[in-house]
């Protein structure tokens, strides 16, 4: 025990490097791909109700593009924070990074408000016409997904209390920030083609 | 890692190549999304394994005439018995009750894997057995 003092202070100031990469990183890849088939089977289904419409949204459809802008910025954003708590996984430093887990958090819940709110105050419903189907299957998985994502960085904390890490903290690190990438890439997708493309 | 990277890079060019031909043709657009996405399925883990392959050094798997032993050392860290994924599948198990004999069946069904996910979280802090 007398030796494990001085290592570990040694260790602190090193960066962590997995020297192959680990299992479960490849698992939450491979895992982001049925995701990315799923996504892509609901992107068909919005390409061919578009190609069938006259109009894109059709006439009646009141977004609200520029709130859901700025919401869209704070969920990209969201994930440069993320990897930034990475970083500092990375490098040692879990007190400033459980911080900026926490502020990760606070963006996505805030994104996740904001669905909400477009929910409720969309005259477009989902029974309305194909747009209302698409636009409410689509933004609603979507944000359940974006919402399991929070609770997946809950449970991150829960698993990063105390004052020491351990071997496979970074991995799982890891995992959740390509989730959270993953939502940011399927959500910047979706908002163009919902909100944006005419 | 190469090899399994240059399959996947391979693969997804193969599929963006097609998509583009059948996006011309076609004279639909699901079939086009598909098979884009299809492309970005084979880019998605092989860059990532390729993006490994430049920073790792060679597996044993990569050389023809390894043995057994070179193989041999720390893999990762795992737990040794686990109760969780029993516990987890039981509460699956009451959640698919819940469809066929009624809603109440949630409440141990959604208990018992709220309880096996801080369960298996935890276990993974302590890293278990090896």
């Amino acid at each position: 025990m007398s030796q494990a003092i001085p290592l570990n202070s040694l260790a602190k100031q090193e960066k962590i490097v997995h020297d192959r990469p680990p299992m479960l990183a490849i698992g939450v890849m491979i895992w982001l791909g049925s995701e990315l088939m799923f996504f892509s089977g609901l992107f068909a289904a919005l390409f061919t109700i578009r190609a069938h419409l006259a109009s894109w949204p059709p006439k009646g459809t009141h977004l609200d593009v520029l709130q859901s802008g700025i919401f869209t910025i704070i969920l990209i954003a969201s994930s440069f924070t993320m990897q930034w708590a990475v970083w500092l996984v990375e490098h040692r430093r879990r007190r400033e990074a459980r911080n900026w887990i926490i502020i990760t958090m606070i963006m996505g819940a805030l994104f996740v408000g904001n669905q909400a709110y477009e929910w409720t105050h969309l005259t477009t419903r989902w029974y309305t016409n194909s747009y209302g189907s698409v636009f409410f299957i689509t933004t609603g998985i979507h944000g359940l997904h974006v919402f399991l994502g929070l609770v997946a960085m809950a449970f991150l904390l829960f698993r990063m209390r105390g004052r020491e890490g351990d071997p496979g903290e970074l991995s799982t690190f890891q995992g959740v920030s390509y989730y959270w990438h993953f939502v940011d890439v399927v959500w910047i997708g979706l908002y163009s083609s919902l909100f944006l493309l005419k | 890692m190469k090899v399994e990277a240059k399959v996947l890079l391979y693969l997804g060019l193969f599929f963006g190549i097609m998509n583009a031909v059948y996006w011309n043709w076609s004279l639909e657009n699901a079939g086009g999304v598909m098979m884009f996405a299809g492309m970005l399925l084979c880019f998605l883990p092989g860059s990532y394994y390729y993006f490994w392959s430049r920073r790792m050094k060679a597996r044993p798997e990569d050389d023809p005439n390894a043995t057994q032993t070179s193989g041999a050392g720390f893999i990762g860290t795992f737990p040794g018995t686990s109760i969780w994924p029993f516990t987890l599948g039981m509460g699956a198990f009451f959640v698919v009750l819940a469809l066929v004999f009624g809603i109440w069946f949630l409440i141990p069904g959604l208990g018992l894997a709220v309880w096996a996910l801080f369960g298996a979280t935890a276990e993974g802090r302590r890293g278990g057995t090896h």
